[in-house]
């Protein structure tokens, strides 16, 4: 016995035909209402602030628009500037700023960019349609992407310009039309000033057009394009490099100053937990157990099977094959960045007890989702079955909402609960006259989850406001949030050296800040006003 | 007919062979058979084995599923407490067939040796089914029994064949609604598809996940598309509810003993916690705000977490303590044949070992996801048992792709015989071996691979009932696992030799 119906043949071909032309607006669509779902639940659940970078991103982004020195010298040299750069015309709201959704909007629309773009980058490897809405549920269906690209943390749109700029690339080893290689400079020059993962991706990438020129057009026409490419695509570090000879005076100042990420490493090598630096094996293991928490252990060896049968298929062009190497670009970066101790991460158990910096190895997602799809669309026979299992294992991963990224924005160094820093000075300094003397290096954090408004902070950014509040406190500063004792914190070391402190009490002490206050005595010859006008 | 005789003789053979094994101890009348006993080596070593007997004596000598103090120590810490009272972690399923057994075995002064009997036929109806699905796949009949024998001599199903656990019964379960599933799908197919779905909810909670691709399956072969002149259709075959048919009956089974223990019919034990006893009092901690995780924001409780995969894989594949490759390396071959069979030409077969792959990754996938992949103390991976039976349908086409290349015929000897020798040692010693971390943390720290069955068997012990009661004072134990090892060896070779001989079969299309 059976129940039957039947559909006209040309109704199907006709609805089979309009879902192929629009296809890729579904796609964007589907997108779109995922990331605005998965922003609403963890702005509602408080997690898309929680890690400590999201808000100093935030704040990078107000101080160029508010403050007590605003302009675009706020982006400073301590990360590149493209992110700050992008919340510019949304950070002045205060919604946008205290929500997160300034940088979150750029994370969630580079969220719905790479999903189209592993579409289209499936799409040119002549993958057919249902493999390439599986390589998008790959990337799409991961707590740790969801939730990334919820906050106003920079990997998401470092992972969308650098897929982009390997897709352009393929396109132009694929097609070799010269408008490809000058897409494909621009994102790399996009990725360039968001992460130091973009440099490496330039350099890979330009090895990779020198040597497909090279053996396709010969060594003239392989110089030629290398220039042309690296004009557009080097562009944004030279900027970069220029902007720090400008505002700070050395144009190495972003790897070399006090802020940089060197100088954390070092402080970091120096309490002995920086393991991976000059071990090659470490580095590698931990990057690759980043890699697997990340995108999960199936999914990762999914990626690695379709690696291996795009890379073994004889019908695929070389030159696409060695395009797409492109894609290990972040594999081969952060083990390098770790061995030579740029970078540090840690996975529990393997090195250090936290999960800090562990998001790092997300930036391989998109390498396993494209060749994940492939895989599916090279084996038609097990389609079904890995397609079943992997929705078997991602409905676990829901149930549990398990994400090593909200463990490494909840716990350890990743996080800081500043709530109570905070919520004193919301409470006593909101609605009180004068200024709160901070090292924005130091307490971003507290500056932001106070609520206060920018311009209520003297920090190393506002100019003669500080040299006068660290010189003469008592004269600027109604309150000094500072680590005591901790010659790492500007504020404190500063604070010292002019003997002020005994004009103030020590309010409290928190876990990552006192706060001291201004003895009332001294409250009259205190400034509370902007009084020193427009510096430049 | 030719057949039939070898496929007697060889089960009278495998029955033999199983005998030797029973675990047991000497006594008047035979130990364990009112003793209740723990030690290692007995057939009450572990509380898996325990609590599951404490139901079937609860049931049958006081008519009911609650535990009384003796049996609820007993059965700890596989022991639920809720409303004051004590009953099984474990779903129903083992018990309720063991009763009958039970009932048997006390009649005959031997309620132990006779329930613990249920395995071991579950056994040999595996073995069996495999065999049938072997056929399935184009085997010839010695091929097919080898791909039985391996599953039951050469992998740690032979050490959970003389338990009272659930292995061998969800693998049977498994096996027979896979051989349902295939073919022509009719009523009673599925009718019978819905039974043993519903008797592997009834052994164990997670055949719920590893019977998906057999209801996927089913569902899928029901459901046509076609084309008739200018118009496509859709047909679903309405025979597909007889799956539900099959299944209703053992859920409301389920529902009922769910009901009487908990007073909802779909609180079950599990999902309740472990207790130990004497109950322990569980101090009350106090959240620390500063040590939230990603686990506070679950949508709901589930001991699978994929965050786990990566542990579970190594321990379940590859590792000392429990890897089935290490455990039983001799599934590499069946692995290898499934691969093979994979990219068959022949549609049902292609359809077949998609269909048991799937069964087998989802196995894999599940307990790899799972806080105790190692199944605490025990002998290989006893959650694999299943992927084990599915791994050694592989061996089949194994043996056809490789058998005239003699280097890979004599490697896979030896590999055979490594993972005989490796299972015959636990099933003859104890299959409580601690995981690596509890192990070194004992008070006196012993090894947590089959080292430490190597001990046991230096201390010239062995828990063979046979041996105990006839070898003991006449050969070592070592020896006689040794012998035993041999016998074992020499029936996989004369199957070996006889699979050499044979063609493979035409695929029996229903």
């Amino acid at each position: 016995m059976k129940i039957s119906f039947g559909i006209s043949k040309d109704r199907i071909e006709g609805l089979k035909k309009y879902i192929e032309r629009n296809l890729i607006l579904f796609v964007a669509l589907f997108l779109i209402c995922l990331s605005l779902y998965s922003f609403n639940v963890f702005y509602s659940n408080g997690l898309g602030l929680a890690y400590n970078d999201a808000r100093s991103h935030l704040n990078i982004g107000r101080r160029v628009v508010e403050g007590l020195k605003p302009g675009l010298a706020q982006l400073g040299s301590v990360w590149l500037p493209l992110p700050h750069a992008l919340m510019i015309p949304t950070i002045w709201n205060n919604f946008m700023w205290h929500s997160g959704l300034s940088g979150a909007l750029i994370s969630m629309a580079s969220f719905v960019g790479t999903g189209i773009i592993i579409y289209k980058f499936l799409e040119k490897l002549g993958v057919e349609i249902l493999a390439r809405l599986f390589g998008v549920l790959v990337f799409v269906a991961n707590v740790n992407i969801l939730y990334l690209q919820s906050t106003a943390m920079t990997e998401l749109l470092l992972i969308f310009t650098m897929t982009a700029a390997v897709y352009e690339l393929l396109l132009w080893h694929k097609e070799d039309k010269v408008t490809s290689l000058i897409k494909a400079a621009f994102w790399m020059m996009m990725a360039s000033l968001i992460r130091y993962d973009g440099w490496f991706l330039l350099a890979f990438g330009s090895a990779l057009i020198i040597l497909n020129a090279f053996k396709k057009h010969g060594a003239k026409a392989a110089e030629g394009m290398f220039i042309l490419f690296a004009t557009l695509a080097g562009l944004g570090i030279g900027l970069w490099l220029l902007w720090n000879l400008l505002i700070f005076g050395d144009p190495l100042y972003f790897a070399f100053g006090p802020y940089s990420a060197r100088a954390q490493q070092l402080q970091l090598e120096q309490a002995g937990v920086l393991a991976t630096k000059g071990n090659i094996l470490l580095s590698a293991k931990v990057y690759l157990y980043a890699l697997i928490y990340n995108s999960g252990a199936f999914t990762a060896i999914l990626g690695v099977l379709g690696m291996a049968a795009f890379w073994l298929n004889k019908k695929v062009e070389t030159s696409m094959k060695i395009a797409s190497t492109a894609l290990l670009a972040p594999f081969a970066f952060n083990i390098l960045a770790l061995y030579l101790g740029h970078s540090v991460l840690f996975i529990q158990g393997i090195s250090g007890e936290t999960w800090f910096n562990v998001r790092y190895g997300v930036m391989m997602l998109p390498t396993f989702a494209i060749f994940t799809g492939y895989l599916v669309h090279k084996l038609t026979s097990l389609r079904a079955t890995i397609i079943g299992l992997f929705l078997f294992v991602t409905f676990f991963a829901f149930a549990n909402v398990d994400a090593v990224t909200i463990d490494d924005a909840r716990v350890g160094s990743s996080q800081k609960n500043v709530t109570e820093v905070s919520g004193w000075l919301r409470q006593n300094a909101k609605d009180e006259k004068g200024f709160v003397l901070i090292s924005a290096a130091s307490h971003d954090a507290i500056i932001f989850s106070s609520g206060l408004p920018m311009g209520k902070f003297i920090h190393e950014g506002t100019g003669l406001y500080w040299e006068n509040a660290t010189t003469s406190p008592d004269r600027w500063a109604r309150w000094i949030v500072m680590r005591t004792n901790d010659l790492n914190d500007s504020t404190f070391k500063l604070v010292k050296q002019s003997g002020q402190l005994e004009k103030y009490d020590l309010v409290n002490s928190y876990p990552f800040a006192d706060i001291y206050q201004l003895k009332s005595e001294y409250l009259a010859n205190l400034n509370t006003e902007p009084v020193l006008g427009k510096q430049k | 007919m030719k057949n039939k005789i070898i496929v007697i003789v060889f089960f009278i053979l495998t029955v033999v062979l199983l005998g030797l094994v029973v675990k047991g101890q000497s006594g008047n009348p035979i130990y364990f058979q009112n003793e209740k006993d723990t030690r290692v080596g007995g057939p009450f070593e572990s509380s898996n084995n325990t609590s599951r007997f404490a139901l079937v004596e609860a049931i049958v000598e006081e008519k009911t599923f609650f535990f009384n103090e003796k049996r609820a120590r007993f059965s700890s810490p596989d022991l639920v407490l809720y409303n004051d009272k004590f009953f099984s972690i474990f779903t129903p399923g083992v018990s309720f067939v063991g009763i009958p057994f039970y009932i048997f075995g006390k009649s005959i002064g031997a309620p132990q040796l006779s329930t613990y009997l249920v395995n071991v036929i579950a056994a040999l109806v595996n073995v069996f089914l495999i065999y049938k699905i072997s056929k399935k796949l184009g085997a010839g009949t010695f091929t097919a029994l080898l791909s039985g024998v391996i599953f039951l001599f050469a992998t740690n199903a032979l050490s959970y064949a003389f338990t009272f656990t659930q292995h061998h019964l969800s693998t049977l379960a498994i096996l027979a609604g896979t051989l349902a599933v295939i073919g022509k799908s009719t009523f009673v197919k599925n009718v019978a598809v819905g039974i043993a779905f519903g008797v592997a909810i009834l052994m164990d909670i997670p055949n719920l996940f590893l019977f998906l691709p057999i209801i996927i399956y089913a569902l899928v072969k029901n459901i046509g598309f076609g084309q008739i002149k200018e118009k496509v259709s859709f047909s679903f075959n309405l025979k597909i509810f007889g799956l539900i048919a099959g299944l209703i009956p053992f859920l409301f089974v389920f529902a009922l003993y769910n009901y009487q223990l908990t007073g909802s019919y779909t609180k079950i034990g599990q999902l309740i916690g472990r207790t130990s006893y004497p109950p322990k009092e569980v101090a009350e901690q106090k959240p620390n705000s500063s040590q939230y995780t990603s686990s506070d924001l679950k949508l709901f409780d589930t001991p699978f977490n994929p965050r786990r995969e990566l542990n579970g894989f190594y321990i379940l594949l590859i590792s000392n303590e429990r890897g089935i490759f290490y455990y039983s390396p001799v599934l590499i071959l069946g692995l290898v044949g499934l691969l093979v069979s994979i990219n068959s030409k022949k549609r049902k077969r292609q359809e077949v070992v998609i269909l048991v792959s799937s069964i087998s990754l989802t196995n894999i996938l599940l307990y790899s996801m799972f806080g105790d992949p190692w199944g605490g103390w025990s002998y290989g991976p006893r959650y694999l048992i299943p992927t084990a039976a599915i791994l050694s349908l592989g061996i089949g086409p194994a043996f056809h792709k490789f058998k005239k290349k003699l280097p890979i015929i004599i490697l896979a000897f030896f590999i055979i015989a490594y993972s005989v020798s490796v299972n015959a040692l636990g099933a003859l010693t104890t299959a409580a071996v601690p995981p690596k971390g509890e192990a070194q943390n004992l008070a006196s720290p012993i090894p947590y691979t089959f080292q430490y069955n190597l001990q046991l068997l230096e201390k010239n012990f062995s828990s063979s009932l046979v041996y105990n009661l006839y070898f003991f004072n006449l050969i070592s134990a070592k020896y006689y696992l040794i012998y035993y090892i041999a016998v074992v060896s020499l029936l996989i070779f004369m199957l070996g030799v006889g699979s050499y001989k044979e063609k493979e079969e035409k695929i029996d299309e229903n």
